[in-house]
């Protein structure tokens, strides 16, 4: 380093990186401009810098050009999931469905029954693997708590609405939970009011409000609608259930058909679902169906499985 | 990538009222940093496209909470980096370039090298894009706290305050640290008989 450099090559070494970044105020740039255009060691370092400088900033990625659009329309389905979420949390906060009233129900009456002489059945049943082969529900409890809505006979032996004058009787093998998984376009595209496109009304009796696939019996008198949008079609979408063992994605489809796909970590099993009111039943095979109670508020499903078999 | 702290207040402060084209906006602004950012994490345009996308859609849905306390350009970039530790510790993989992932390097090379410009020969063209890649791979080497000034400056095109901002580090550590990555990455380069 020359004696009549103002600054030495540590102080430039220091400082080199803000001289070709242009962050230095105009007198320090000019002490390193001399003192490089003097030293040849700084010379380099210099050009060196400056290319690795340069050399970085030229390695930069241009973003590619569908980024913004694909940014742009995902918020768009944001904004309509959103509202759409918004309207159906909404509407399931209201006492339009039963179902988890009904589940609260019967595990009070499973409590009180087992006190009595439920009870000692139930822990049997769990402490084996010999399953009852007959259960009941209580028909008149399920009035208690709606009026308008009278048994089907979707649950085969399941239930018996002769019941009523017995204690109530009923047994529920497993409790599932399951939260919708929204925004999911490709699976929820209910947005409204109740479509009879996507759920379409049944052959008979006309004018009311029933959901089921063409083989399902359907129950002789249903709920009364008190919402625009029907459980048949809050249903429909992508739920996520997480079991004991694994997470598993259940997508209740939206079309006609009535389909359901159950995803696990090892397989996918696909088959016909039906609602009928509280009751949800999902194929398993061409004879076996699992039976459901379901319930379905802000935005997480309850399923009380009541029937043997069941697929989570 | 300087950019004046109010007006990019005001964007934010639209975009969070619901003004799509205010939001189209600070995505044009932040999508160079935001997608490099991407690309030096997971070297993928797909991926890096994905990733992107998420920081986005995270800094959407997080604009109502925006009150000003620090500038967008660091609310930004601190929703990017939080997203991208995310995404590197659920894919449990920590980040590095090998020049025996053919796949990776080949799909940068593909899609993100810029084209030579029509009057450059070939031969030049292929040299450029080759030290290009060079260096890129040489800033994946560098440590993380390293690539990150290197990135913010250098690529990104961050301010010395801006970085400081971001990082929440005094001006001078930001130049010091800017100062001993650049040295790293010379020397780096250097090995690779890059001058």
């Amino acid at each position: 380093m020359k004696d009549n450099m103002k600054i030495g090559c540590d102080k430039v070494g220091e400082l080199i990186v803000e001289y070709i970044d242009g962050e230095l105020d105009e007198a320090t740039a000019e002490l390193i401009k001399q003192h490089i255009e003097g030293c040849s060691d700084c010379q380099k370092l210099y050009r060196d810098m400056a290319m690795v400088c340069a050399a970085a900033a030229e390695s930069a990625y241009e973003a590619p050009e569908e980024l913004h659009g694909r940014v742009m329309d995902a918020v768009s389905c944001e904004k309509t999931a959103s509202k759409r979420r918004a309207r159906i949390l909404n509407m399931t906060k209201t006492s339009r469905w039963l179902g988890v009233g009904i589940a609260a129900m019967l595990f009070v009456c499973v409590g009180i029954a087992g006190s009595f002489k439920i009870l000692p059945k139930l822990v049997n049943t769990e402490s084996n693997d010999s399953a009852p082969t007959e259960t009941y529900y209580n028909a008149s409890a399920d009035k208690a708590i709606s009026s308008s809505y009278s048994m089907g006979d979707i649950a085969d032996g399941m239930y018996s609405e002769n019941a009523e004058a017995e204690s109530p009787q009923v047994l529920i093998y497993k409790t599932v939970k399951a939260t919708l998984v929204l925004p999911d376009e490709e699976t929820l595209v209910v947005s409204g009011e109740k479509d009879d496109a996507i759920f379409p009304a049944p052959q008979e009796p006309a004018g009311e409000d029933k959901y089921s696939s063409a083989d399902t019996p359907m129950p002789s008198e249903s709920a009364t609608v008190q919402s625009p949008l029907s459980l048949a079609q809050i249903i429909v979408g992508s739920w996520e259930i997480k079991t004991d063992s694994e997470t598993v994605k259940i997508v209740f489809s939206n079309k006609n058909e009535c389909k359901y796909t159950l995803y696990t970590a090892t397989e996918i099993i696909t088959g016909n679902y039906s609602l009928n009111d509280h009751f949800l039943s999902l194929e398993v095979s061409e004879k076996n169906s699992a039976l459901y109670i379901i319930g379905i508020e802000n935005g997480v499903m309850t399923l009380l499985q009541v029937s043997q078999d069941g697929l989570f | 990538m300087v950019f004046d702290n109010d007006a990019l207040a005001t964007l934010a402060k639209e975009a969070a009222e619901g003004n799509d084209d205010a939001f189209s906006e600070i995505v044009r602004i932040f999508e160079k940093p935001i997608y490099n950012m991407a690309m030096q994490t997971l070297c993928n345009r797909e991926d890096a496209l994905d990733l992107s996308q998420d920081v986005f859609m995270k800094l959407w849905r997080s604009l109502p909470s925006f009150r000003g306390e620090c500038s967008l350009t660091s609310f930004v970039m601190k929703i990017a980096k939080n997203t991208m530790l995310d995404n590197l510790r659920r894919k449990s993989t920590r980040r590095t370039v090998s020049l025996s992932t053919e796949n990776e390097v080949g799909e940068s090379e593909e899609y993100d090298i810029p084209d030579p410009s029509p009057n450059s020969n070939p031969a030049e063209a292929y040299e450029r894009s080759e030290k290009i890649q060079m260096v890129r791979e040489a800033i994946a080497e560098l440590n993380d706290e390293h690539r990150e000034v290197v990135l913010m400056r250098d690529i990104q095109g961050f301010s010395y305050e801006q970085i400081g901002e971001i990082l929440s580090l005094e001006a001078g550590t930001v130049k010091s640290r800017l100062f001993r990555a650049r040295a790293a990455l010379k020397k780096i380069l250097e090995k690779r008989n890059f001058f």
